[in-house]
């Protein structure tokens, strides 16, 4: 007689476990991205072959774009309310309360600080295409006038400052000596990796 | 799994009961599986590849205007090395006293890895004093910061502690100066020289 014909196994293989871990990780890396708020200055920033990533807190940057513009970029959002207190004191302008807010949801000071209540007040449509700057010089120095505030809310701070490829050095070297005028002496400049050489 | 389970019904004709087939409630997990590591790879490059890298830069503090310390010390030049980042991504080093630097005296090198680099670390191993050896920086106005951030970066790779930012003299200047409008005259051979080293 014809052997009996071995049944056919169906080969499954039970994907719950596997699909539970996959879940659990998803959900742990959903949980652990910062996503950060879209930037309105584009900076291709150097690259450098330094390992230390850059802290997620306690940090304000300065950002030279490549036309030597200056704008001013506060990380922590704890901070930005108090900041904006400050500089208001300071310049005489009173910011309503939907004014602070609206600052919540910037990551960069992109306009001198007077203009600065008309920008809160903008669609953020508007608001993109609004991006001149602050200037630097030695009259014109409301940029350090924000560093100066920020470290009086929270001296902790870690002063960051981002530069372009293209940013010319006389503007790196005047923002350099502005701080280093208001005895501001340690930097993080903020670059994009790069692999060390192997010799 | 159903397949199996009907041919295991019909092989059981003959049973006076037709026993009510228990479905089996086995979902197949493994597109599940599929997108659940799809999102977790997404959500993998785009936590590790947002976060920028930071170099530390410490200047030295302001010093008041009556503390400024007009003797020249006593320096062995050997100990030190000047680089003079110069424009359109042009590199000059000298190790003369700022004073006495002539065009012959300063000499170009360029950002790659026999260029900058083994200069530093030849000019190290001619020093006195290693333990010593100092690298002065000094950007030129027509500099870039990307150009600083490559010689900075090119400290961390010769593992030099020892280097300042400073502005270059105005007698390094006007070599600097000298010696560029010479360079870009002939601009032939320098262009050779650079497709050589790259």
């Amino acid at each position: 007689m014809a052997r009996v014909k071995p049944k056919r196994q169906g080969f499954h293989i039970d994907m719950t476990p596997m699909s539970d871990m996959a879940w659990l990780l998803l959900t742990f890396f959903i949980l652990t991205t910062q996503f950060r708020k879209p930037e309105v200055v584009p900076v291709t920033t150097p690259s450098s072959v330094s390992t230390v990533k850059v802290q997620d807190g306690g940090l304000v940057e300065i950002i030279v774009n490549s036309e030597g513009q200056y704008y001013f970029g506060i990380i922590d959002d704890k901070n930005k309310k108090p900041i904006l207190e400050k500089m208001g004191n300071k310049y005489n302008i009173e910011f309503t309360e939907s004014e602070k807010n609206a600052f919540y949801d910037i990551s960069e000071v992109t306009v001198p600080i007077g203009a600065l209540k008309q920008y809160l007040n903008m669609e953020p449509e508007q608001q993109k295409n609004n991006n001149p700057g602050m200037k630097l010089d030695s009259v014109n120095l409301q940029l350090m006038d924000w560093v100066d505030a920020s470290f009086e809310v929270d001296p902790e701070l870690k002063l960051a400052i981002k530069g372009d490829v293209d940013t010319q050095y006389p503007k790196f070297r005047e923002l350099v000596k502005e701080l280093v005028n208001r005895d501001y002496n340690r930097f993080q400049l903020i670059t994009s990796s790069e692999s060390k050489p192997q010799d | 799994m159903a397949d199996t389970g009907i041919s295991n019904n019909s092989g059981q004709k003959g049973s006076k009961k037709v026993r009510v087939k228990k479905q089996s409630t086995h979902v197949d997990m493994t597109p599940l599986a599929d997108l659940g590591f799809l999102l977790i790879t997404f959500f993998m490059f785009t936590t590790t590849f947002s976060k920028p890298n930071v170099m530390g830069l410490n200047m030295p503090p302001k010093t008041p205007p009556n503390e400024i310390n007009t003797e020249r010390p006593e320096i062995d030049l050997s100990n030190s090395i000047s680089i003079i980042i110069g424009g359109e991504n042009k590199l000059y080093w000298h190790q003369q006293d700022q004073l006495e630097l002539t065009s012959e005296t300063l000499n170009e090198t360029d950002y790659s890895k026999e260029g900058l680099r083994t200069d530093i670390l030849t000019a190290r191993h001619r020093a006195k004093d290693e333990e010593k050896f100092t690298v002065i920086i000094k950007p030129t106005d027509d500099s870039t910061y990307e150009n600083l951030v490559n010689v900075l970066d090119e400290m961390e790779i010769t593992q030099s502690t020892r280097y300042g930012i400073v502005d270059p003299s105005p007698n390094e200047l006007s070599v600097y100066q000298q010696k560029n409008g010479i360079s870009s005259g002939d601009s032939d051979s320098n262009s050779d020289s650079d497709s050589n080293n790259e």
